[in-house]
């Protein structure tokens, strides 16, 4: 029984020691990550119907991801261009420039083929797009096509 | 309720009429005795032999339950083949021929089901029929048949709120010897049987019987250029009985059968132009079926009780193929396959002194099923386009004028396999007390039923959107799997209360009794779930959400399938009279009370399927009436039956229909039958018989709505019977004046079908009886 206690006693500081040494490593080896703004944002889009009126559809998502130091990816989830328009659909701006501000992400983009309904979406080419991220929120301007478009978002 | 209150006041008034009038006739003093009709033919002998006794009660029209009972000499001179042609005969008892062997629809006083769960049990010498897909059988030796109409749960249980036919074929202890029919119609129609009744010693006897028929068809698929309702049936019985002694009997009967048969002799409707079109379509439609049915029945005797043990194993093994869109078109076909196994057990204790003044019955049932089914639907290419790309391009067309969805395939399969064990127990008592003029019944039955599904549906897809997959190849496939397990179990009480007073013509009576139909599980529906999800996931895969789902269902998940039993209470009073010697006049008046009503219903949007709901409160009402009078070679026989059916409560979400009549259920049922035997007694010939009936059925309501309906019609037939020692010749016909009517409707991916009754048809028969 005294065996079996000292056995049991060994495995649990063993365990403690690798668990100990496991915490140092993942300190050593990865930076501490700054402040990240949130990468999702909930808001209103609003498309110029070039005809004088404009067309803003409410709830709509909007998510980014860090591609690399300089690109990321946005996706906006529901997206709707005109009120007839009897669908929603996922758009993703992928290749949009980032760069760094006091708290958050300023962004430009400039033809740029969206990837929506399965593959490349040519005829609503992004251009002009321009936009910042911070901790309250997500603005967005763009043209897609020929629509200009614009959304504001925050977080949940 | 206005509404309600309106038809008790109606029903109340006509009640105490018809109870007055009833015991004015029946209180009538009277010394004379009906004198029996002349039994000469060999049916009459074999009607006499002995008296029809089922394991729960023996025939006694005083009894207090609205029956119908038809000898073999009355089936013979109606020329009933099977229990469709029954229907009519019975007051408020409908069936209409349609379809194929599968399809069983029975109404019965204004309630009935297209689908799944019948309203009438059937048993075949004491043996309960579990499925209703073996209802639909050629009749051939059958002895009686008796059906009690109203629900009959107390002493049958499930599926017989509307009633229970009892069928009793002939037995090698009643006729000895061997018995040959055969018959040719037009039509192409041919039939046959051979039977051999042999009883060696007094406790051993045998029968050994089979028949054979070929049915030529009636309609023609324009489409194929070939009659569409052609088919061949055959099957074989055996049956054993063994008398230990006075105290033990033993019973074996075994009867395999086999059908194999077109059908579905479905023509288009336009609801514009009120026109009919030809029956056409391409992918074949027919149904086959293999039966085996055993059943042991044991029976105790002795001073005290009788016991009796029916055991039974039922043999289902049917494929039902289906061009479900029913055009010549390539939309959608249907194959339902199903084998199912099913075991059941009853004991039945009864007392032995049947002039007791208390009779009593105890019993004890039950069963367990097995069914293993798989329902594959292909979709085609014109299915493809119009049932599911029309509806996913449209609302792409209007931000993509020019691009398009596209499905490659030519066809794909959505498979739903089925396992669905049903397992049930029930027990019951029934008292009758005589105290004087009056007998006293009151019975009870404790039903528990559980049952569960285990589903596994699946179909792949491959698809492209030509806007964003520009390459000649670039599909993705969808794979849409739908697996999963459902239960239900319910618990019903089922009691029966009557009185019946007996007076010197005849006999009053008055029940109240309660019924039910099983619930279930809708396996017709998920083919449509699964196309749903299916469109549903390439959407998602597209990342797009329509305003308008692609496709729609009522039910897209499987719990919402589950449909909960039926139930019923039925208040009756009625009359057994004897007014005067040879006549004989049954009379009932009914109120039913029908909650959680199984309704069957098209879910919404341009789908294929159809799915039984819980979604009605009905109520029905009605009168039967039945006269026999029979004198020396002339039998009189007149049967109506009047039900008045109405939705209480019954909104589909598209509409109320509160208020409507219940639809396919006829409101006025008629038979009249006459029928003369001559006594010849000459060399040639003993004896000639002739015999005219006419049934006629209708309004038949063919949609909730009340909106569409077969008026009421009638059908005229004949018989001529030439008797000449033992061999008759017989010559008839059916519906000679080639009365054109329909006996369904139904509507499919937005399209209306009917299905016609059967055209004029002639026939000759010749039976030899050694």
């Amino acid at each position: 029984m005294k065996t079996l206690n000292y056995f049991f006693g060994a495995l649990c500081a063993m365990t403690l020691a690798t668990s100990c040494e496991k915490e140092d490593t993942f300190q050593k080896e990865v930076p501490m990550p700054e402040p990240k703004p949130a990468t999702e944002y909930v808001g209103s889009m609003t498309v110029d119907q070039m005809d004088g009126t404009s067309f803003t559809k409410e709830g709509v998502k909007v998510s980014y991801e860090l591609l690399d130091d300089t690109t990321m990816e946005i996706v906006m989830y529901g997206a709707k261009f005109a009120e007839a328009m009897p669908l929603e659909l996922n758009m993703t701006i992928s290749g949009v420039e980032y760069s760094k501000s006091d708290n958050g992400y300023t962004l430009s983009g400039d033809n740029i083929i969206p990837y929506a309904m399965g593959g490349p979406f040519e005829q609503y080419t992004i251009t002009g797009l321009i936009g910042n991220i911070n901790d309250e929120g997500m603005e967005l301007d763009f043209t897609c096509g020929v629509f200009p478009v614009s959304f504001s978002g925050t977080t949940e | 309720m206005r509404v309600a209150t309106t038809d008790n006041s109606k029903y109340l008034c006509a009640m105490k009429v018809l109870l007055a009038t009833l015991s004015l006739l029946a209180a009538e003093p009277s010394h004379a005795e009906p004198e029996l009709a002349e039994p000469s033919i060999d049916t009459l002998r074999i009607e006499e032999v002995e008296v029809v006794a089922s394991l729960k009660h023996d025939y006694n029209r005083q009894k207090a339950i609205s029956a119908t009972s038809l000898s073999m000499r009355g089936l013979e001179q109606r020329g009933v083949a099977s229990i469709k042609d029954i229907s009519l005969i019975a007051p408020n008892f409908y069936q209409p021929e349609y379809g194929s062997s599968i399809t069983s629809s029975i109404y019965v006083r204004g309630f009935g089901s297209r689908i799944d769960q019948p309203v009438m049990g059937v048993t075949i010498d004491d043996v309960p029929v579990m499925n209703k897909n073996s209802y639909d059988f050629d009749f051939y030796d059958i002895r009686h048949v008796e059906l009690l109409r109203g629900p009959q749960g107390t002493l049958y249980g499930r599926n017989t709120s509307g009633g229970v036919m009892n069928i009793t074929t002939l037995s090698p202890e009643v006729w000895q010897g061997a018995r040959f029919m055969a018959e040719y119609a037009t039509l192409s129609s041919a039939r046959a049987s051979a039977a051999y009744y042999t009883q060696p010693s007094d406790r051993f006897a045998l029968s050994i019987a089979a028949n054979y028929a070929h049915d030529g068809g009636f309609f023609r698929n324009e489409h194929t250029d070939e009659i569409c309702d052609r088919g061949n049936q055959g099957s074989l019985r055996l049956r054993m009985i063994w008398n230990t002694n006075r105290r033990w009997r033993f019973e074996n009967s075994i009867t395999a059968a086999y059908t194999s048969e077109g059908g579905y002799a479905y023509r288009p409707y336009d609801m514009e132009t009120k026109s009919y079109g030809a029956i056409a379509y391409n992918d074949p439609a027919g149904y086959e079926r293999l039966t085996i049915n055993e059943g042991f029945v044991v029976k105790y005797t002795d001073d005290n009780i009788e016991l009796s043990s029916v055991t039974s194993y039922q043999l289902l093994d049917d494929t039902m193929t289906l061009d479900q869109d029913f055009t010549p078109k390539n939309m959608f076909t249907l194959q339902q396959m199903q084998t199912e196994h099913t075991l059941t057990e009853e004991i039945v204790i009864r007392n032995a002194d049947k002039e007791h003044r208390w009779q009593w019955l105890c019993g004890a049932f039950g069963f367990a099923k097995w069914l293993e089914m798989s329902s594959p639907v292909t979709f085609k290419r014109d299915g493809i386009d119009e049932l599911i790309l029309q509806n996913a391009n449209k609302g792409i067309h209007t931000v993509f004028p020019d691009n398009n969805i596209i499905i490659p395939n030519d066809s794909f399969l959505i498979s739903s396999d089925f396992r669905i064990p049903t397992y049930g127990i029930a027990l019951y008592h029934q008292s009758t007390i005589e105290l004087g003029a009056w007998r006293l019944i009151a019975g009870l039955r404790l039903d528990y039923e559980r049952s569960s599904m285990r589903y596994d549906s699946w179909g792949d897809i491959d698809y492209k959107f030509d806007l964003t997959m520009k390459e000649e190849d670039e599909y993705r496939t969808i794979h849409t799997v739908f697996r999963g397990k459902e239960r239900q179990s319910f618990f019903e009480l089922l009691p029966k209360i009557a009185a019946e007073y007996h007076m010197s013509r005849g006999s009053l009576y008055a029940t109240v009794t309660r019924g039910y139909k099983a619930g279930g599980f809708n396996t017709q529906i998920f083919s449509d779930i699964l196309q749903v999800k299916m469109m549903n996931g390439m959407m998602k895969d597209l990342g797009i959400k329509l305003d308008s789902a692609v496709g729609t269902t009522t039910y897209d998940t499987a719990s919402a399938t589950r449909y909960k039993p039926e139930t019923s209470w039925n208040f009756e009073i009625g009359a057994h009279l004897t007014p005067i010697a040879r006549l004989n006049i049954d009379a009932s008046l009914f109120w039913i009370e029908c909650f959680d009503q199984q309704v069957t219903v098209l879910p919404k949007g341009n789908n294929t399927g159809r799915m039984m709901s819980n979604a009605a409160r009905a109520r029905s009402y009605g009168v039967e009436l039945s006269a026999k009078y029979s004198y020396k070679g002339l039998d009189l026989a007149a049967d109506y039956g009047y039900t008045n059916a109405k939705f209480r409560n019954y909104d589909d979400g598209t509409a109320d229909y509160s208020g409507r009549y219940l639809p396919y259920a006829p409101q006025n049922t008629l038979s009249l039958m006459a029928s003369y035997r001559l006594n010849l007694n000459n060399n040639i010939l003993d004896a000639i018989s002739f015999a005219a009936d006419w049934r006629g059925v209708g309004r038949i309501y063919w949609d909730e709505s009340n909106t569409l309906s077969q008026p009421f019609y009638m059908l005229l037939g004949f018989q001529v019977m030439a008797h000449m020692g033992n061999v008759t010749l017989s010559l008839w016909g059916y519906n000679i004046t080639n009365t054109e009517y329909d006996v369904f409707y139904f509507k499919s991916v937005g399209k209306s079908f009917f299905s016609k009754g059967r055209p004029m048809q002639y026939g000759i028969r010749l039976n030899i009886n050694i």
